[in-house]
């Protein structure tokens, strides 16, 4: 595929990713509901979930695949990084 | 007593300025003049140089002449080191100590003023290099040490760079040191007899407290006010404040600064008679020194004492020292509480906030530059500090892209968006009650006592831990929602008026509003519902009506009929207890602190029927329904674009009021955290006065708790910037900084009609009620127009009743403009010095449509 097409697929992985995380992020933020709202965060997951099979059956999966690990990595390492930087600024 | 070291104050004349310096020289002038001045003596000069000689300071002083910036900042904390841990030879102690005891009468403890006395006449003018310090509350354990601070402080580099850049030789200066005893008033106070701000000598200005002075010289207590007529002594005008605090009487409480009894706090301080003594006491300085005076008072058993003549000085009108660079305030901050912040809420917000927002006068500023590089649009400075400050009247009428810029731009935008998408994702289309768990976030904090004030804020108003609910991230999910907001009502508005051009301005208002569960909304009506159900008791009514707000709590308690009331008053404060006037400010006690303010709402309503007319969800929403059905009709497929960004516009406006309705519960635990740290520097005695710790840094408060530092250490920084903090908030502070900017075109098109910016629309006549505090005699009747200088959710009890409103500072996108909206209540905002142009009881019409005050009748 050309260069474009892997440029694509890739933002398209770092895309689905974001929305993938906070598709499953649903289970913490709706575990005080979730007895009335897991139909809500099922359909979150299962349809995001989809939206990557699809996305990688049909793009550059390599380039989809990298796309959407490296997000993974990224958030979680920014997570991190600000809370430590958030606590050598701010000290008790 | 009579020896070269020490000589009693009245002993002093005009002619001794070289031995006791000048304000001493000046005080003895008015004990011989028959004035009451309390007993003191004077270490002069002699034994200044003696001390000094004894630490052969001279080869460092000579250093100064020659040295640089830098080192002479090292030099002369090296002199003042050497001079505060000096130690004061045994026969001039001693003597220090015989004077001191003639200031008590026999087994008396006694505490004493230690003042500052410079010789030479330009020193003398140099009150802010540090020359004109005073002590309070010295006792004889700790007279030595404040005396040497005293001594020390001809040594700061402040006062150093002075006399080098005006050639005064540093060997010819010298201190003397007064020692007077503090007089135990139970009223004191200042006077001016010229107008400090404005010099005008018509009128002699009396301000008092209950208690000691030292609460109103340095800026820790609001005063009463009194404008006296010079020539008759007659009071022209009072202003009686809230009085909460004052330093006791009684020396045996070593709590410094304590409360004012309840009873007390909003009763006169003076007389008709003693405010006459005052300002007579005021004019006799004056007409002995032949110039305007700064006088310093205390009434102790009925006997009027004098503390201190000096001269006026005008009180700096002066402008902020301008910073490099180019600035905007910071609209979002300013909108919601227009005084400066407190250092320490800047110190902690510089934490937080770090970089991106800049502190200038008390103020949060955003740097120009950095937002200039960011955005890829053609803009002038002028035209972005416009945008920035939400009023957009300089941007031109078509806005080019940059295009060079616009790859930089891209780039931040998608790195914005690779920490940010997730949450932004995670915070939308959540169900009402997200937040709710958030509560019991902070109160499990607070209960923590490993949690200190700086533990709270990272845990509470940062971006929280990777496991972490969306609902306990409220801070983040507040600007995000912010940023949203601010897009999708831009587009409703931009689709309303390329779509139906000739519709209404409140038709963006309309759409925009009746969101069920915006929290700042319900805050009102739960208000309004407390105050129908103190209308179904007679005897709280009767109470409410015949009691002073800060009384009725205790009237109630005690009342069994009104028990079903007090349950409901405290599910509300439990509900919103943790909101309050200036509710961004930590120094601000919270509602469920001092309830009294909520009283006084309460009472309001109950002036008052209840108001069909108050406006309730069901009729914003129909208003809402009956546009959209037009809309749906004259627009066909484009209604269902305007119907998604309407949608999306209240989703996001809603999530903002929410977030800052909890977030503002963070700052509570934080303030909670920060009050049981003073507390505890309090009892240890490492601060004397309840509310100092907000004018220091946290570095300086965890020195004081390590041991680093000490009272003495901190006392004079405290004065410092309580009086900069008081200064600052007579100012009115710049928009910009560095910007040359056009005429605003919000100024006055005449003398009758006001110009600002419409926040929500719709045209109401009425009474002009200008409320400077709500908490303070905000008797805002029904109907009348509200006028402040600004308002955030903790007024908007007030505008369930209010006709309209009018702010000097605010925007479309304030909380308030969005709480006004959804109360459809006329307001407008960005009406330069209306709380000064429009006087309680004018007549005026509103018109918020097209963000205009008209003047119809004068008061």
């Amino acid at each position: 595929m050309t260069i474009i097409a892997a440029a694509i697929s890739c933002s398209l992985g770092v895309y689905l990713s974001t929305r993938m995380i906070a598709a499953l992020y649903r289970v913490i933020d709706l575990w005080y509901a979730l007895r009335r709202e897991w139909l809500r965060v099922a359909c979150g997951i299962l349809g995001w979930g989809g939206a990557i099979v699809v996305a990688v059956l049909l793009t550059d999966r390599d380039a989809f695949l990298w796309g959407f690990a490296c997000y993974v990595v990224v958030f979680v390492a920014l997570s991190f990084a600000s809370q430590l930087w958030f606590s050598s600024r701010l000290r008790e | 007593m009579n020896n070269n070291f020490i000589l009693p104050l009245g002993a002093a004349c005009t002619g001794d300025a070289a031995l006791v310096g000048r304000k001493a020289a000046n005080l003895g002038e008015l004990v011989a003049g028959g004035l009451p001045i309390p007993p003191a003596f004077v270490i002069t000069t002699k034994a200044f140089r003696q001390f000094v000689g004894s630490l052969a300071l001279q080869s460092e002083i000579d250093r100064i002449d020659k040295a640089t910036a830098h080192d002479l900042r090292e030099t002369c904390a090296r002199i003042q080191q050497r001079i505060v841990s000096g130690t004061i030879a045994n026969n001039l102690r001693d003597e220090i100590f015989r004077a001191y005891a003639f200031l008590a009468g026999p087994g008396e403890r006694v505490q004493s003023v230690v003042r500052s006395s410079a010789t030479a006449e330009d020193l003398a003018q140099a009150s802010f290099a540090g020359q004109h310090r005073t002590y309070y509350y010295v006792e004889l354990t700790h007279v030595l040490e404040v005396v040497r601070q005293c001594w020390a402080s001809l040594w700061s580099a402040e006062a150093a760079t002075y006399r080098a850049a005006r050639g005064i030789s540093h060997r010819s200066v010298a201190m003397a040191v007064i020692v007077q005893r503090m007089i135990r008033s139970e009223i004191s106070g200042v006077a001016f007899t010229a107008d400090p701000i404005t010099q005008d000598s018509r009128t002699i200005i009396i301000e008092s407290n209950w208690g000691m002075g030292a609460a109103i010289v340095d800026g820790r207590v609001t005063p009463d006010r009194y404008l006296v007529n010079r020539d008759t002594l007659q009071v022209r005008e009072r202003r009686i404040a809230e009085k909460r605090v004052m330093v006791p009487a009684d020396v045996t409480s070593s709590a410094g600064l304590g409360e004012v009894p309840q009873d007390m706090r909003y009763l006169e301080t003076l007389s008709p008679q003693q405010i006459e003594a005052v300002a007579a006491l005021a004019l006799r300085c004056e007409q002995h020194f032949g110039s305007p005076q700064d006088v310093e008072w205390a009434f102790a058993h009925d006997e009027l004492h004098l503390l201190q003549s000096r001269p006026v000085t005008t009180l700096r009108r002066q402008p902020i020292a301008p910073p490099a660079g180019k600035w905007v305030l910071f609209k979002p901050v300013v909108e919601n509480f227009t005084d400066p912040l407190t250092p320490l809420q800047i110190d902690l917000m510089n934490g937080v906030f770090s970089g991106s927002l800049h502190p200038i006068g008390g103020r949060l500023y955003v740097n120009i530059a950095l937002v200039r590089m960011l955005l890829p649009l053609d803009l002038s400075d002028e035209a972005i500090a416009s945008l920035l400050y939400l009023t957009n009247d300089a941007l031109p009428k078509r806005v080019r892209f940059h295009l060079l810029k616009l790859p930089l731009s891209v780039l931040v935008a998608t790195v914005m968006w690779l920490g940010t998408g997730i949450l932004l994702s995670r915070s939308r289309g959540m169900p009402d009650d997200f937040m709710d768990g958030y509560r019991a976030l902070c109160r499990d904090v607070e209960r923590d006592p490993r949690l200190g004030p700086i533990g709270a804020l990272r845990r509470l108003l940062t971006v929280g831990r990777i496991g972490d609910p969306v609902g306990w991230m409220v801070v983040p999910v507040n600007f995000g929602a912010a940023i949203r907001a601010s897009f999708w009502v831009g587009a409703v508005r931009a689709m309303l008026r390329r779509w139906v051009p000739d519709l209404g301005a409140d038709a963006v208002a309309i759409l925009c509003t009746g969101s069920e569960g915006v929290l700042s909304v319900e805050l009102g009506r739960d208000l309004a519902a407390l105050a129908e159900f103190a209308r179904q008791e007679p005897d709280v009514m009767k109470l409410l009506a015949t009691t002073s707000p800060q009384d009725v709590l205790s009237h109630l308690r005690r009342n069994p009929a009104a028990q079903v009331f007090l349950t409901q008053l405290e599910a509300f404060l439990a509900k919103h207890g943790h909101r309050t006037a200036k509710e961004f400010e930590l120094q601000t006690p919270r509602w469920e602190e001092d309830p009294s303010s909520v009283i006084a709402t309460v009472r309001s309503y109950l002036t008052e029927p209840r108001s069909d007319a108050w406006p309730t969800p069901k009729r914003v929403n129909h208003e809402r329904e009956m546009l959209e059905d037009r809309l749906h009709h004259s627009l066909g497929w484009r209604w269902l674009v305007l119907r998604f960004a309407a949608q999306r516009a209240r989703e996001f406006l809603k999530l903002r009021e929410n977030s800052r309705f909890y977030h503002i519960m963070g700052f509570g635990v934080v303030r909670k955290k920060i009050l049981s740290v003073e507390d505890e520097l309090l009892r240890a005695g490492k601060l004397k006065c309840q509310g100092d710790i907000f004018f220091l840094l946290w570095s300086e408060i965890a020195a004081l708790r390590s041991g680093s530092l000490r009272w003495l250490d901190v006392e004079e920084r405290i004065h410092d910037r309580r009086i900069e903090h008081l200064r600052l908030a007579k100012l009115n502070p710049p928009r910009t900084f560095g910007i040359e900017t056009t005429a605003s075109p919000l100024m006055s098109v005449s003398d009758d009609v006001l110009r600002g910016q419409c926040a929500s629309p719709g045209r109401c006549e009425g009474v002009v009620r200008v409320i400077l505090d709500p908490g303070v005699g905000a008797n805002l009747r029904p109907g009348e127009i509200l006028v402040a200088p600004y308002a955030d959710p903790a007024w908007s009890p007030l505008f369930l009743t209010a006709g309209a409103a009018v702010v000097e500072v605010g925007s479309y996108l304030s909380h308030a403009g969005t709480v006004a909206r959804e109360y459809g209540m006329p307001f407008v905002v960005e009406v330069a010095e209306c709380t000064r142009r429009l006087r309680s009881g004018m007549r005026v019409l509103v018109d918020g449509d097209r963000g205009t005050v008209h003047i119809l009748a004068g008061e």
